[in-house]
């Protein structure tokens, strides 16, 4: 049978039909083959060809899906398959994403039996729902509860409820993340996420909702009317919502704990709950080399960078609630969402999952439209230039070929050792991690259970530490034995100058290597950094310290790069930590001056005459001072430290009367703090990474003058 | 409690193209800088190699004679001695010296270190240098006879320590060793100079050069050093190099993030009536094009683009280029007669010396605007006009917009004197968007010329960064100048404008008319008390500012409901909605499901059928004698197009000019008129 034959695939139009050829597949399936299991992720329909396909629960089969059938109707709610698919005897199925048969069927003016199942669907879905919140719940009160529901799928920023609007419903969080705002205020007071209620004591009393509820990312509510709760759960309906109250409260003080910076910042929470492959670096450790952006871009044929060292920063443990806190950058790249809202918006079906949850986009369905991109809230997808030879779907008759493309983070799937930006961390500040599993702050928002896994060590903080001072020491004693019979032509001198050459060849050979896509390993910078010293410690003893001639030039050359590299080396160690006290947030390495007093200007505007005179006498001075940057930098104190100490001299000078009348004074102090460590900012930045370019020049130097060393001595 | 205060989320209608990240810009041509270094550093290292193997310098005396390494050393085998070749078999004086010397212990490069530093002294042709390894250094003071020559080596004391200890003054060496213990100065080694043989003449010579040696060295105990010149050179040719490349990179890297394409842009308005067409067939229903069009022309109905608002098409092709296969190709229709007739240098077609530029020319977007400001003064400075009278300028600009701006930017860098009049404050029509709006720099292959920034922004960064350069330049700007009448005669134009101070009259050459398009709000033709005049606004910026307040707002166009319905999310705030007729009629769909949504839910009230009698203190009197009371009133009810002014001062549709092609209007004509300059229209560029 064709699939286009089969009853729900008659009558569509002829592009969606392309369409759907394009992108669909047909699974033949032996007797008793399972299609999928329950609880996969589901984003295919199917469409029985031939044969029988069961589909079953732990209860038993629920029914017989005969050809002409459609299954799998949760994947056009984002809901997980809440059935196993088995075939009774051979079988033939289409799949097809399922948001592209809606775009055909939409088309082709619509399917009234696609709805029904959706509405069955959007029942046993709240059933769930309830059962998990109201023990015991029996059949005739969930059926008054289910009648008097409905299910809203809301786009992110969109307002679930308005203050002041009348609450004829209450709202059940079923999937996402909700804010809870006074009226017409962009201030978050509560959080609610999966199971919360809201508005069920607004419902039953029939008054109006005291705050806005606004959706934080695309977020799916049921909403039960008032006289359903007050018919199906009676008295018990006003305690609907005081679990949810609580967890708020428990909520609003993880998130406290989260905060990053000298004012608080939106903890992107629906993020944390979609992210199953979340990018994320340790700010306390990260270089800020951008190897891990370079090694993206080399790792992919068209030379695009997937991957941005730009995002919100939160304060966090990994794996383990005894784990040390530490900031960690959420860093902009595709983080194969559970959910994914680019998948849905592909007109062509091009983005799809695999059973690894990896979400993938396939470049010979890829028009390069864009609606992906625009639909990921996280700017993870970016349109770039089709390169010639790169897969496409075939253009229209009267079309150009297509000229864009859609790009993301694939994961590196197909390089060994996995993705390539993990792989080139010189520090392993890089991670990917499943956010609602490994973070705890994360699970305890979301109200998921952690398994216990321990934080992995960083090798290269101590091994360096170890070692270098050893073989310096080493190379030490031998320049002291020169002139009692150590020459670096023979004997023992002889030989340190090939323990230096090799050394300096094995460490140049690590930086061969960072531009491979693999075969980069955890110990590399470890090692790099004592074949470094090796190398300087070697060089010193066969020299015996003396810079005599050309081979003295070489000693010289070779020398100042190591001595450099070993300078980064204990740069890296010491200033990372100190560099991220003082940032304000990780997005601002465009932060220039100018731009500091614009926001203070901001931050004072519209306020009130005391404190702009507060401003102009004491703050800007305090902001604008000289070395006060590094002045913070030394005392060690973070900029939400600085805030606070601050506010407080100003409370000891002014009293704590006049403080707390100032409006706006809270903002203002965020932004002179900022302002104050910006110079600090790039100073350490440049000494963070400013030895990089000379040392990098200059070991190519010494190696090459190596070469040349090696073959007039060599040639004596 | 707070927990955090959300940002403005961006309304994402473009997608993110993909942009070199600053970490791969930041380490470019690094590995090529290092090539180069390495290849010229070798390079040199290998010749200064081929010129001093090693950096051992051949002796002086060895040097002069023209002596190769390859003289003593062979390839394969360590040094030979083979100075006997040259210098013949030098037996030692001392027994001890030549049984050591017999047993094979002793060779000569054991005391003359060739390429050690003590080199020796030289005496002749009446002077005497010290020389070592390769230099050789005078040695002044001495007196030399005219017949001394002869070469002295000299031998360190180190070489004669590994038998003999120079610090025991009982072992003969120490006899012989200098001042300074680092050199001997016996030199009767190889020749024995005794009483026995003084009477030769060879002897004779031979004490005096030993005698004048040991002087020489008395003076100057240390033989010149090794030549550094090579090694100092190889280091300055490193740093050099260095340098060099880590400058270019920088420059190479600069240059690259900086350079632009410097296409010409196009300024001329676009002719005919432009609309997409869509291909239903193969349009992916990917809202790619919805999305482009800056005036929500084009909607996304069932999975399918569909032109719903043509009327308000801007002809650009934006859509179309967003279009990912061919199914959307925008084409041409009907002439548009409704602009005014423009060459293409933005001068009027009827009144020489007038140029036109921004929305007024039918050619949207704020880019756009600041290209055809540009254009207008470079074309107006072409014309070569220049002004009649001391106190008349090159140039008056009318109207502050984008446009206006950018004329005037130009007009100063040109050096032009001008003055630039604007009947409201600066970019008026930018100030009266909502609060936060982004304005969208729609990125379109339309390169920007002119200085003024420009940049997505939202419409406070925007209008911030425009007052600073106003500042900063020292823009000559006249604001809440009205302009009442321009007049032109033979020798330039009169620009007439009333302020609040009374009347104003600038003379011009030429004069750059960039007053966009919305004209002047429509106003109510009730009587207004005078108590409400401040409480009368014509746009809505900000709808917290009105919270707690009770507003009325005339009208049900997109911008009446889009205001009513700000003004209803606020807090305490009362909305009364004055419409004329008795139903929607136009506007977005969704915002006329918001309406209904808002009024089903009480936030709003609309009064049907009604229209406005009076505007008293405190209240609006409706023609039914309703009083609704009111203490901010909102007109929208539309905007008088800026045509009766143009007509006045000459300019005409294309339409009518087809009709009928006369020539200019009479010079020393004036007409009063009704409109005043006011700076960019519909919102370009905005969505």
């Amino acid at each position: 049978m064709n699939a286009f034959e089969a009853v729900p695939l008659r009558g569509l139009d002829e592009a969606s039909r392309a369409r759907i050829e394009a992108a669909g597949r047909v699974h033949r399936l032996a007797p008793k083959e399972r299609l999928f299991a329950l609880g996969d992720d589901a984003d295919d329909l199917f469409v029985v060809l031939r044969g029988r396909v069961l589909l079953e629960t732990e209860a038993g089969v629920l029914r017989i899906a005969e050809p002409g059938h459609t299954l799998g109707e949760e994947a056009t709610l984002g809901l997980p398959r809440r059935a196993g698919a088995r075939a009774q005897g051979e079988a033939e199925v289409f799949g097809v994403s399922a948001s592209l048969l809606q775009r055909a069927w939409t088309r082709a003016g619509g399917r009234p039996a696609a709805a029904a199942e959706r509405r069955r669907l959007e029942r046993a879905v709240i059933a769930d729902l309830l059962r998990a919140r109201v023990p015991a719940l029996d059949g005739w009160a969930l059926d008054v509860l289910l009648d008097g529901a409905t299910l809203q799928t809301a786009a992110a920023g969109s307002h679930l409820a308005r203050a002041g609007d009348p609450a004829p419903a209450a709202a059940l969080v079923l999937d996402g993340v909700v804010h809870v705002r006074p009226a017409g205020s962009r201030e978050v007071e509560r959080l609610l996420t999966g199971s919360d209620a809201a508005g069920v004591e607004a419902a039953l009393e029939g008054r109006a909702w005291s705050h806005d509820l606004v959706a934080a990312g695309a977020c799916q509510v049921a909403w039960i009317r008032a006289e359903a709760l007050r018919g199906g759960l009676g008295p018990a309906a006003a305690r609907l919502g005081d679990a949810s109250r609580a967890r708020c409260d428990a909520r609003a003080t993880v998130l406290a704990g989260m905060q990053v910076g000298p004012r608080p910042a939106p903890v992107d929470v629906h993020r944390l709950a979609r992210a199953r492959s979340l990018l994320v670096i340790d700010q306390d450790a990260c270089v800020r080399c951008g190897q891990c952006t370079r090694a993206c871009a080399s790792n992919h044929d068209d030379g695009f960078a997937r991957m941005r060292r730009a995002g919100p920063r939160l304060l966090a443990r990994m794996g383990a609630p005894t784990a040390p806190a530490s900031p960690w950058l959420l860093a902009q790249a595709c983080q194969h969402c559970t959910a994914p809202a680019c998948l849905p918006d592909c007109p062509t079906a091009a983005i799809t999952r695999g059973p690894d949850g990896v979400v993938k986009i396939d470049p010979a369905l890829c028009t390069g439209c864009g609606a992906c991109a625009k639909a990921c809230p996280w700017d993870a997808i970016e349109m770039g230039e089709r390169r010639p030879g790169t897969p496409s779907p075939p253009p229209p008759a009267s079309g150009a070929p297509y000229e864009h493309i859609a790009v993301k983070c694939d994961l590196c799937v197909g390089t060994r050792g996995g993705p390539a930006c993990a792989q080139a961390c010189p520090t392993e500040a890089l991670q990917r991690v499943d956010a609602a599993r490994d973070v705890v702050e994360a699970a305890a928002l979301l109200g998921r259970t952690l398994p216990s896994v321990s934080a992995r060590p960083r090798v290269w903080t101590w091994t360096g530490a170890v070692a270098i001072p050893i073989v310096l020491a080493a190379g030490a004693w031998g320049a002291t034995r020169h002139g009692a019979g150590w020459t670096p032509g023979a004997g023992p001198g002889l030989w340190m100058g090939w323990v230096a050459a090799v050394a300096l060849a094995g460490s140049m050979a690590y930086a061969a290597m960072r531009r491979l896509p693999t075969g980069r390993g955890p110990l590399g910078l470890a090692l790099h950094g004592t074949l470094g010293a090796t190398t300087l410690a070697g060089a010193w003893a066969h020299g015996g310290g003396r810079f005599v001639g050309q081979p003295g030039v070489f000693a010289g050359v070779v020398m100042l790069a190591v001595g450099l590299g070993l300078y980064g080396l204990i740069a890296y160690r010491l200033l990372p930590a100190r560099l991220t006290r003082i940032e304000a947030d990780a997005g601002d390495e465009r932060a220039r001056a100018p731009e500091s007093a614009d926001a203070l200007m901001r931050a004072v505007g519209g306020r009130g005459e005391a404190l702009k005179r507060l401003t102009a006498a004491v703050l800007l001075p305090y902001a604008r001072r000289f070395g006060g940057g590094m002045r913070l930098v030394v005392s060690g104190r973070s900029l939400t430290q600085e805030r606070a100490r601050l506010h407080a001299q100003l409370e000891a000078s002014l009293g704590p009367e006049r403080i707390a009348r100032m409006e706006g004074l809270g903002e203002v102090l965020a932004t002179v703090v900022t302002a104050r460590a910006s110079r600090a900012r790039g100073v350490l930045r440049a000494l963070l990474r400013g030895w990089l370019a000379p040392h990098v020049v200059l070991s190519g130097v010494g190696f090459v003058l190596l070469v040349v060393h090696a073959l007039t001595q060599g040639a004596r | 409690m707070t927990l955090w205060t959300d940002p403005a989320g961006p309304h994402r209608r473009h997608a993110p193209a993909v942009s070199p990240r600053r970490d791969q810009t930041m380490r470019r041509g690094l590995l090529l800088a290092t090539l180069l270094a390495s290849l010229g550093a070798g390079a040199f290292a290998a010749y200064s190699a081929a010129r001093s193997p090693n950096g051992y310098v051949i002796g002086r005396p060895h040097a002069q004679a023209g002596l190769s390494c390859a003289r003593c050393h062979d390839r394969q085998q360590p040094a030979q001695e083979q100075c006997t070749g040259c210098h013949g078999p030098q037996p030692s004086t001392r027994a001890g010296h030549r049984t050591a010397r017999a047993s094979g212990a002793l060779r000569c490069v054991d005391c003359h270190e060739i390429h050690g530093s003590f080199g020796g002294v030289a005496l002749g042709e009446g002077a005497a240098s010290r020389f070592g390894h390769g230099q050789a250094e005078p040695i002044a003071g001495l007196d030399v006879g005219p017949g001394v020559q002869g070469v002295v080596p000299v031998v360190p004391a180190q070489a004669c320590a590994r038998c003999h200890d120079p610090g025991d003054a009982s072992d003969p060496m120490s006899r012989c060793l200098d001042a300074t213990s680092t050199m001997t100065l016996c030199f009767d080694e190889h020749r024995r100079v005794d009483g026995l043989t003084l009477a030769t003449g060879g002897a004779q010579d031979r004490i005096v050069l030993w005698t004048l040696a040991r002087e020489a060295i008395a003076r100057d105990p240390v033989a010149p050093g090794p030549r550094r010149s090579d090694a100092g050179l190889l280091w300055g040719v490193l740093a050099a190099l260095v340098f060099a490349v880590l400058t270019l990179r920088t420059l190479l890297t600069r240059e690259r993030s900086t350079a632009r394409d410097d296409l010409a842009p196009d300024v001329r308005p676009p002719v005919r009536v432009r609309l997409p067409q869509i291909d239903a067939s193969t349009c992916l229903g990917c809202s790619a094009c919805v999305d482009a069009c800056p005036y929500d022309v084009l909607a996304l109905e069932r999975y399918v683009a569909t032109l719903v608002r043509p009327n308000d098409c801007c002809g650009l092709t934006t859509c179309q280029e967003r279009c990912p296969n061919g199914s959307l190709v925008v084409r041409d229709g009907a002439p548009i007669d409704d602009r005014p007739a423009v060459a293409e240098t933005l001068e009027s077609a009827d009144v020489p010396g007038l140029y036109l530029a921004g929305d007024l020319t039918g050619m949207p977007l704020i880019r756009n605007a600041i290209n055809q400001g540009a254009v207008a003064v470079h074309s107006a400075l072409a014309s070569g006009r220049t002004p009649d009278r001391p106190d008349a300028f090159d140039l008056v600009i009318v109207g502050a917009g984008p446009a206006g701006l950018s004329a005037a930017l130009a007009a100063k860098k040109e050096g032009l004197s001008f003055v630039m009049v604007e009947q409201g404050d600066l970019a008026q029509s930018i100030r009266s968007f909502p609060r936060g709006k982004l304005v969208f720099d729609q990125p379109l292959s339309v390169p920007l010329i002119g200085d003024l920034w420009l940049e997505e922004s939202t419409k406070e960064d925007l209008l911030r960064h425009w007052t600073r350069i106003v500042r900063s330049e020292a823009l000559p700007l006249r604001t809440r100048h009205r302009v009442s009448g321009i007049v032109r005669d033979p020798g330039g134009f009169w620009v007439e404008c009333t302020t609040p101070e009374g009347t104003a009259r600038f003379r011009a050459a030429a004069v750059v008319l960039a007053i966009g398009r919305r004209g002047t709000p429509r106003r109510l033709a009730a009587p207004l008390h005078p108590s409400m005049e401040d409480h009368v606004f014509y746009s809505l910026a900000d709808a917290r500012s009105f919270a707690q307040r009770r507003c009325v707002v005339v009208g049900l166009g997109d911008v009446a409901m889009e205001a009513a319905l700000a003004l209803s999310y606020t807090p305490g705030t009362s909305v009364v909605v004055i419409a004329r007729g008795d139903d929607f009629r136009r506007g977005k769909a969704r915002n006329i499901d918001a309406m209904r949504a808002a009024e089903a839910a009480g936030r709003l009230e609309i009064r049907w059928q009604s229209t406005v009698e009076a505007v008293e203190a405190g209240a609006v009197v409706l023609d039914g004698g309703a009083r609704i009371p009111a203490e901010a009133v909102f007109v929208m009810i539309g905007a008088i197009a800026p045509w009766s002014f143009l007509r006045s001062i000459g300019v005409r549709r294309a339409g009518e000019r087809k009709m009928s092609p006369a020539a200019d209007p009479p010079p020393g004509s004036r007409v009063q008129a009704g409109h005043a300059g006011e700076a960019s229209g519909r919102p370009p560029g905005i969505a």
